[in-house]
């Protein structure tokens, strides 16, 4: 599926989808929005891609093997949890630093729960597409 | 105590990343590691023999009051010693044994890592840790089994040992809780054992005893679960001799032992470990008679000696028990020697089958002597440990008053005239008949596989002619443990002329007698079909004959025949739960089409129509399009309805699947129902489903009127959650579990979908 106008839209709108995807992401703890949401966005630009350049190229393009990414996105999540046990709260008590960062904004283990969220669907949709894309 | 079984555990890891390549030191590092934790329990003997008990605790589940704890007497002591003493010498023999086999690290590594399990099994004063402990030692003794994992007899062994002996571990964890349900001490042995009386007074407890005695009969290999450790002896040998004859199999008899002084009124107890221990005894000594193969010799007397062990039990009474452990050190000492020797000469003559050994104490003199040392012993001999041992059995069966007891006696006198017969067999036909090997240039094997037979052999002799000064102290407070009592044992090597005796010298004779009629016994089997390994196959074969009718008929290959079934299922639920909480919902009758407005019909409109669309097409392109115009309706639905996190999801959920669907539309192969009426049959599922669905909703919406956690989140999101968006407060922080649940989950579907794809399957038949 070679096509002059979406190859061409694809430079633009990728870095866009992600940048979105970030804003989404970080704003998800007070408005809409949040790790599985922003996972979703990413993938749009990749799935896309993989369509009109090939799987291949999305491989390259796109570095890491996305299976990899999900396991590293549960592990991220799990470990964000264990943060509580060293002060002896239980399993998946939330820590929060108390200044408030520019830009992020409010800093704790959720943050890092979202963003396994994040990669656990970023992975797994780019897995299946490029299943489905191989030839 | 739970340092030492860490240590263990440790050396374990050790064994298996560093021992191949450097194995010497790391043989050396393991070997002073298990010396310095045997040297650390002999100088507890002390403390023990002077009436004290040691415990040890580890923090584990503090709020359900489950911990580790450890907890020492003189029963636990004995067999730690009997765990850490034959751990280490087996150890250095495997050193040897398995120095030509390729993944010589992994078996160290299992071996230490049964060692430590073993330990920690004899140490819990927690039933629940003592449980944990069980199956770990079922699970390495798999691993142990099936480590020549080429050869199809040991997988097989190693799945048949581990299906019954952790098929038993069911049982004792159900009895195990049983009883935590009527002590409610948080699985501590310590304080169950003091609540006998409510637990005998319990209606719990013939289920109690029925379901612990099954754990202890299969994990001990008693009849009807013994075949099992025949066919363990696939095992390298240093396994039989560690797992299947010192220390694993005698599990089952530690726990019985562990927990007599709970049930040993109860007539029930004696009875049925008495009767199984006694029938498992003389059965296993008649098939040991009848083996030829070394190993399973050695396997059946060994489900014999466990017998014993069970049969001594269900006696009572302090001369049995006595005798008991007493009989459990002989035996110890002498299957341990047996066993190695059998692997020495396995290494060296290439063969285990005594019917193809001959000359062996002219090639293998050292072998030979420990042999020969070990089988007086296990004949009862004078002077050999063996022969205390079985002259105890003899007085207390001889003087109780259990009205079993004279057929307890004679059944022991059948097995110990077997034991003797087989002794004089294999020192016979193996060590000084001249044959075959006469000429072959078989020699003794190397000094580390050479010296721990001996050493056990020698300790059975000088225990035997001074059990005063060395075994007895310990052992009568072992004994003590059993039966919560003083310790009162008396050991001697020679009681003078009395009927105890005279029954010995006539075990002997007709041991003699049996092996010279041997011809005539060896002929008798017993039908194929009465054996528990035909049973066991016939249950297994019937397993996967079923298990293959239900996935040929639930799993037919195509996808809506799942779907049937898993609505069909779920609708099934549904009901069932509805059926039972009807009464207790909350049901406004007046407001259901109340406020209902017109985009919201206008929605319903277009999911309706595109249903029935979807009904009626036969393009994959049209069901793909409407599809998607009822994802994005419902995506609407959700942005009317003010819940703006599911809608985003919705619609890009939606937009991946429309995307996906177009990347493989073209790969998909035509419907195999032409005709839209063929699928009327489904109609009646998607229909019961909707509605029930529908109703579930109805219901649930009603009752968050009356539920506070609604109210809860909303008001905790920002103080508690840090955040004004409840929705994801509930997703990252309140209900974060759950979301790593679901994210577990997708990973796993992940798994699932590359092995579907990148698998190539057969073609369907359209």
């Amino acid at each position: 599926m070679k096509t002059l106008i979406l190859s061409t839209l694809l430079k633009v709108i990728t870095p866009l989808f992600i940048g979105i995807a970030i804003y989404m992401f970080f704003r998800g703890h007070d408005r809409p929005g949040g790790g599985f949401i922003a996972g979703l966005i990413v993938s749009i630009p990749f799935m896309l891609y993989s369509m009109v350049f090939g799987c291949e190229r999305t491989k390259k393009v796109f570095k890491l093997k996305p299976r990899l990414l999900a396991i590293i996105g549960l592990f991220l999540a799990l470990i964000s949890g264990m943060f509580s046990l060293f002060k002896g709260n239980p399993f998946m008590t939330p820590i929060w630093i108390n200044e408030k960062l520019p830009l992020i904004g409010k800093v704790g283990t959720p943050i890092f729960f979202d963003l396994g969220v994040l990669f656990v669907v970023l992975g797994m949709v780019l897995q299946i597409t490029f299943l489905l894309t191989e030839e | 105590m739970h340092i030492s079984i860490l240590l263990i555990f440790s050396a374990a890891l050790l064994a298996v990343f560093f021992y191949k390549k450097y194995t010497l030191l790391v043989g050396s590092v393991l070997s002073a590691m298990l010396l310095g934790v045997v040297i650390y329990y002999s100088t507890l003997v002390e403390t023990v023999l002077s009436s004290r008990t040691l415990t040890e605790q580890v923090r584990w589940i503090p709020s359900l009051n489950i911990h580790f704890t450890f907890y020492l007497d003189g029963l636990s002591l004995f067999f730690a010693l009997l765990i850490t003493i034959f751990g280490l010498l087996i150890l250095i023999y495997s050193f040897k044994y398995m120095e030509q086999t390729a993944q010589s690290n992994r078996f160290i590594c299992y071996l230490l890592l049964f060692m430590g399990s073993m330990l920690g099994l004899v140490l819990s004063a927690n039933l629940l840790s003592l449980f944990i402990f069980w199956e770990l030692t079922s699970f390495t003794s798999f691993l142990l089994i099936g480590f020549n994992y080429q050869n199809d007899a040991s997988r097989k062994a190693a799945r048949q040992a581990l299906l019954i002996t952790s098929g038993g571990g069911l049982a004792l964890m159900s009895g195990f809780i049983l009883l935590e349900i009527i002590t409610n001490s948080g699985f501590n042995l310590t304080e169950i054992l003091v609540q006998a009386d409510k637990i005998n007074g319990s209606e719990l407890q013939t289920a109690i005893i029925l379901l612990i005695a099954i754990g202890a009969f299969t994990k001990s290999a008693q009849f009807p679960f013994h075949f099992w450790l025949p066919n363990a002896m696939a095992a390298p040998t240093p396994v039989s001799a560690y797992l299947h004859s010192a220390t694993m199999v005698k599990a089952g008899v530690y726990l019985i032992f562990r927990l007599n002084p709970l049930f040993d009124q109860v007539a029930l107890w004696s009875y049925l470990i008495g009767i199984v221990g006694a029938i498992t005894m003389v059965w296993g000594a008649f098939k040991a008679f009848q083996e030829d193969d070394l190993k399973r010799i050695l396997a059946y007397t060994t489900i014999s000696a466990l017998g014993i062990f069970f049969m001594m039990l269900g006696v009572g009474g302090q001369a049995a028990i006595n005798a008991a452990i007493v009989y459990v050190a002989a035996h110890a000492l002498y299957k341990g020697t047996l066993f190695l020797t059998a692997g020495s000469i396995d290494h060296e003559a290439g063969t285990r089958n005594i019917s193809q050994l001959s000359d062996l104490l002219r090639k293998m003199p050292y072998t030979s002597i420990a042999v020969i040392l070990a089988a007086a012993s296990m004949a009862g001999i004078l002077p050999f440990l063996g022969f205390i041992g079985k002259e105890s059995l003899y007085q207390a069966l001889y003087h109780t008053e259990n009205i079993w007891a004279t057929l307890y006696l004679s059944l022991l006198f059948v097995a110990g005239a077997f034991f003797t017969a087989i002794t004089i067999e294999v020192v016979h036909k193996a060590f000084l008949k001249k044959g075959v090997l006469h000429t072959s240039s078989i020699h003794e094997p190397h000094w580390l596989m050479g010296f721990p037979p001996l050493l056990l052999a020698a300790a059975g002799l000088g225990v035997g002619i001074f059990p005063g000064i060395t075994l007895e102290p310990l052992l009568q407070f072992s004994a003590a443990s059993i039966q919560n009592t003083t310790p009162n044992m008396h050991l001697k090597l020679w009681h003078g002329f009395n009927v105890v005796l005279l029954l010995s010298v006539l075990t002997l004779l007709s041991g003699a007698g049996l092996y010279a009629v041997k011809q005539v016994i060896r002929r008798f089997r017993k039908p194929d079909w009465l054996t528990g390994d035909f049973l066991y196959k016939r249950v297994i074969s019937g397993l996967e004959s079923g298990a293959t009718w239900s996935a040929n008929t639930l799993q037919n290959g195509f996808l809506r025949n799942y779907i049937a079934i898993v609505l069909l299922t779920f609708s099934g639920l549904i009901i069932f739960v509805h059926i039972q909480g009807w009464n207790s919902y909350y049901l406004p009758s007046d407001k259901l089409f109340a406020d209902i407005q017109i985009y919201e019909l206008f929605i319903t409109a277009f999911v309706t129509t595109a249903t029935i669309i979807l009904f009626r097409t036969k393009s994959r392109l049209v069901v793909t399009g409407t599809f998607g115009i009822i994802g994005y309706s419902l995506a609407l639905a959700y942005t009317l309805f003010s819940a703006p996190d599911v809608a985003i999801t919705q619609f890009l959920a939606e937009t991946l699947t429309l995307i996906l669907l177009i990347l493989i539309l073209h790969r998909l192969p035509s419907y195999t129902i032409k005709k839209p009426i063929a699928r009327i049959k489904y109609l009646p599922v998607a229909l019961l489903f909707g509605i029930l669905m529908s109703i579930t909703t109805y219901i649930m919406l009603n009752q968050q009127e009356n539920s506070s956690l609604k109210s809860y989140f909303l008001e905790n999101s920002l103080s508690e959650g840090k955040g004004q968006n409840a929705v994801n407060v509930i997703l990252v922080d309140f209900r974060a579990l759950d979301t790593l649940g679901e994210i577990t989950v997708l990973t796993i579907t992940m798994i699932g979908i590359i092995v579907l794809l990148q698998s190539k399957p057969a073609r369907l038949k359209p």
